[in-house]
This record gives C-alpha cells, sequence and structure tokens, in this order.
C-alpha cells in the first residue's frame, strides 16, 4: 500500500498483519481482524475465522528472504525456542538456500550455527553447536525424497512431553526444567515417500555420539538462587542405528483439529560397540553388554478428533513406546511418568520406575515402557473475544 | 483522521478430560509386567482435569485418582493436544 493511502471499510489481513494507522502512511477507517485467518460465516456466525497463531519463539526471531534467479535465501537470527539448564537460551543463525531447478525438483540446504549462551566449563559441552541439513525432493508434493544431516546439538530425553516453548519458559520463570538432555554428534541420511499430503513413510540410518552432560546455572526469574536439578547420566558411546517411521495425518488444522485423526510411529534399532554404560539397580535392568550391545524401541501415537457439534468436541488419544526387543534400553530411551502434557494429575516424575531407596539427584526416566489413553471434552464457550483498538482523532 | 481497529479473535474453550497411564519395566519379576501383555487393569494411574483455554493461553485443574495426590493447578501456553 503506498504511502497515503486510504482504506474504506473493512480491512481483512489473511495471514500477516496490519502495521496502518496514523504516522505509518496509509490510513484505514472502519474496523479491522488483524492476524486472522480467512473463513467461513453460516447462520451469522464465524465458522473458520482463526487466529493466526504465532509461537512465543517466532516472537524474537529475525530474517531475510530474497531470490536471486531460481535460488531463495533466507538469512535467519533466531532462538532455540526453549530455555533450559545446559544450554540456557541458544541463539541459532545461519542461511538456508531453496532451489527449484524444475517444477518436480525441491532442493534445500539448511545450516545453523547454535551458540550456547550459559557459561560452562566442563569439557562435556561446547559453547558452539551446528546442524547442516541438505534435502532433495521429487514429484513434490507426491512422491520421494533423500536428505541427510550433520550435526552437534542438545537433545532431549522423553520429547513426546510438553513442547519445548512450555519447557523453557517453565525453566526460565520457574527454575523448572521439565526436561532431560545429552549430547548428540554425528550424521544421519534419510529416504522418505511421500504418497499422499497425509501420508508419509520414512527410512533412515545414523551414526552418532551421544555422551551426557552437566547441568549448568542459567539465570532464573524465580528461585534462581536455588540450584537447578542435576542432568542424569546416560550410557555414553557411538551408536549405529536403524529406523522406520510412518506418519498420517487428516486433521484440518495442526494447531486446532476440528476432525480426523492422525498416527505416527517408528521402529528404532540402534547397536553400539563401545557403550560405557551407567551402573543401574538390577531391580531397572541388568548390566548391559559394553561390546555388541543392541536393543530395539517403539513409538505409536494416535490421535482421533471428533467433531461432535459446532460447540463441542470429543479428542482421544493412544501414546506407547517403549522396548521391543534386543537388550534393555539405555538411559536416554527410557521413560516415566507424570508432568503437565500427560498425566497432569500426577507431579513430574511421579513414577520414574527406580526401586525403592535408589538416590538419584537427577531423578532420570528408567521405564521400559509407558502406554497412556487420553479423553478430552471441548466445548466452546465463547464464540469470540473482539478487543476494540482505541479510537483516535486527528485534526 | 480517525481509526479504530480490533485484535484477533480469540475463542475461549472449556475442556474436560481422563488419563489413564501405566509406565513400568518389562520382563519377568516383581513390579515388572511380561513382555507379551499389556498392563492389567490395576496397574494403571488415571487422573481427571478440568480447564479453560483461550487459544494462547489456559488454566487447568488436575487430580489424579488411583493415589492421594492433592488437585494441582497448572497454566499451558498451549492446548493440551
Amino acid at each position: 500500500m503506498d504511502s497515503g493511502g486510504v482504506i474504506h471499510g473493512d480491512v481483512l489481513v489473511a495471514g500477516g498483519r496490519n502495521d496502518g494507522g496514523p504516522g505509518r502512511g496509509a490510513r484505514r477507517r472502519g474496523t479491522g481482524l488483524l492476524g486472522c485467518r480467512p473463513g467461513l460465516s453460516r447462520g451469522g456466525r464465524h465458522t473458520g475465522l482463526e487466529e493466526r497463531r504465532r509461537s512465543v519463539g517466532e516472537l524474537a526471531t529475525a530474517q531475510r528472504t530474497f531470490a536471486t534467479g531460481k535460488v531463495k535465501t533466507t538469512l535467519r537470527l533466531t532462538t532455540g525456542q526453549t530455555y533450559n539448564r545446559i544450554e540456557g537460551l541458544p541463539i541459532v543463525f545461519g542461511p538456508a538456500f531453496e532451489y527449484r531447478p524444475s517444477h518436480d525438483i525441491f532442493m534445500r540446504l539448511d545450516a545453523r550455527g547454535i551458540l550456547r549462551t550459559a557459561g560452562n566449563s566442563s569439557p562435556f559441552r561446547d559453547d558452539f553447536g551446528y546442524s547442516v541439513r541438505g534435502d532433495i525432493r521429487f514429484n513434490a508434493p507426491r512422491g520421494f525424497g533423500i536428505g541427510g544431516r550433520v550435526y552437534s546439538e542438545i537433545r532431549g530425553i522423553e520429547e513426546h512431553t510438553l513442547p519445548k516453548d512450555e519447557i523453557g519458559w517453565s525453566a526460565f520463570l520457574l527454575q523448572r526444567d521439565n526436561r532431560d538432555y545429552f549430547d548428540a554428534q554425528g550424521i544421519v541420511g534419510s529416504l522418505y515417500f511421500f504418497p499422499s499430503r497425509r501420508l508419509r513413510i520414512e527410512a533412515n540410518v545414523r551414526h552418532e555420539w551421544e555422551g551426557s552432560v552437566r547441568a549448568t546455572d542459567p539465570w532464573s526469574l524465580l528461585r534462581n538462587s536455588e540450584v537447578w536439578r542435576a542432568n542424569p547420566l546416560i550410557d555414553d558411546g557411538h551408536y549405529n542405528s536403524a529406523g522406520i517411521g510412518i506418519e498420517y495425518d487428516t486433521r484440518n488444522s495442526g494447531a486446532r483439529p476440528a476432525a480426523a485423526g492422525g498416527s505416527g510411529r517408528g521402529v528404532e534399532r540402534g547397536t553400539s560397540d563401545d557403550v560405557a554404560p551407567v551402573t543401574l539397580p538390577t531391580a531397572v535392568r541388568d548390566p548391559i553388554p559394553t561390546h555388541s550391545y543392541d536393543y530395539t524401541r517403539l513409538t505409536l501415537d494416535l490421535r482421533r478428533y471428533n467433531r461432535l457439534s459446532a460447540d463441542d468436541r470429543l479428542n482421544l488419544r493412544l501414546w506407547a513406546g517403549g522396548w521391543l526387543g534386543g537388550d534393555p534400553l539405555p538411559v536416554q530411551r527410557r521413560l516415566s511418568l507424570g508432568g503437565l502434557d500427560l498425566v497432569p494429575g500426577y507431579e513430574f516424575r511421579a513414577e520414574t520406575c527406580a526401586p525403592a531407596g535408589f538416590a538419584d539427584p537427577a531423578n532420570a526416566a528408567l521405564c521400559d515402557r509407558a502406554i497412556f489413553t487420553q479423553a478430552e471434552f471441548r466445548h466452546r464457550l465463547a464464540d469470540s473475544i473482539r478487543l476494540h483498538l482505541p479510537r483516535q482523532e486527528q485534526p | 483522521m480517525s481509526w479504530t481497529g480490533s485484535s484477533a479473535l480469540t475463542r475461549c474453550t472449556s475442556s474436560s478430560w481422563e488419563t489413564r497411564a501405566s509406565p513400568g519395566l518389562t520382563g519377568d519379576g516383581p513390579g515388572r509386567v511380561p513382555n507379551n501383555r499389556i498392563p492389567s487393569l490395576d496397574e494403571w494411574k488415571a487422573d481427571l482435569g478440568v480447564g479453560a483455554d483461550a487459544g494462547w493461553i489456559g488454566v487447568y485443574l488436575a487430580k489424579a485418582v488411583t493415589d492421594g495426590e492433592p488437585v494441582r493447578f497448572f497454566i499451558r501456553l498451549e492446548r493440551r493436544f
């Protein structure tokens, strides 16, 4: 919109922001619905109009995209969208390149550096990490692709629980980091098929070093004088793994699905010839072999979103995962119960499968398997709340 | 000139849920679940909860019903699932 332009009537901004107003060049009159998705009106009610949500991490993101010929380049400076007792606030920066040589081929190279802001004097964690990902897709959006990634990153244990931005806010505000971490450095290659927009099948092979990291002492708004919960030791070693994953998603919205369902499942088989295991009570597991160690692990996540009426939803979920075969699982693949996400009626790590009397300041998750079922009924209390901006008069 | 505007629409939604969970150790022996079956009903833990959310933030109460845990109040920035 050119400077000085005037809009008469209502404004609907779909998928963006309206920065107009006095002093911003363009002027507008009437009401506006800002940052909304377009929708339909039925019987006087909006049926599909939703707020366009931005994650908390996006609020601290600066990026610039420009095109040179067929190459689109994005320069990015952002956070890791979390805050934790290992890295503090990770700062992520780097370029991404997209190249589409023809209609059927899409190529992407994404290079990211990671600056870990929490001070650390131990040799178990570097101040810098990285991730370089390459990806080629053929016959998109239905076809197949190959990808690869080299990385040095801090990875979470039990990542199926709370989203990492909520983990970050809990840690930053309350000094409660409800996740454990380990250092992962390696390379992974993947081959994937997407015969439809709903279905994706992926196979991958990975070689990586997995090592223990210590909790540091990043600042927190409250309880800053307290000591952070220790980060558990893991079974260090070089691991080779192969995995197969299937995702089938028929949801009409990833953020607020009204109907349909989704499922994801994966099987991972890992091996190691130099694992340095943590000593655990025999009630949890027998000593694992330091050579020719192997395990198989399953993850299953089934969801169903049912629209009962215009205002009511019934959502169902089944999550199951854990040991499937081979030797006992390494510490970094084990599970627990409790916490705000899956079973919030129980405190964090209410059940870790540790035997009575086992002293563990990290309170590590030690269970072999876990299964969760959830049924949730949702009812819309209010169709919408619209907060009007103040009316301003200008002579 | 004059101008007015309005913020993003926000829906308020109530939710109530029931969760069952069974973490454990596999294999034979006390406190373990054999590899070839799922846990029996008495090996599950359950909770009930209610809450309300406005899309970007929600407040909830949850209570374990299989153990004597206190009622827990918590805030989420995203929907539970």
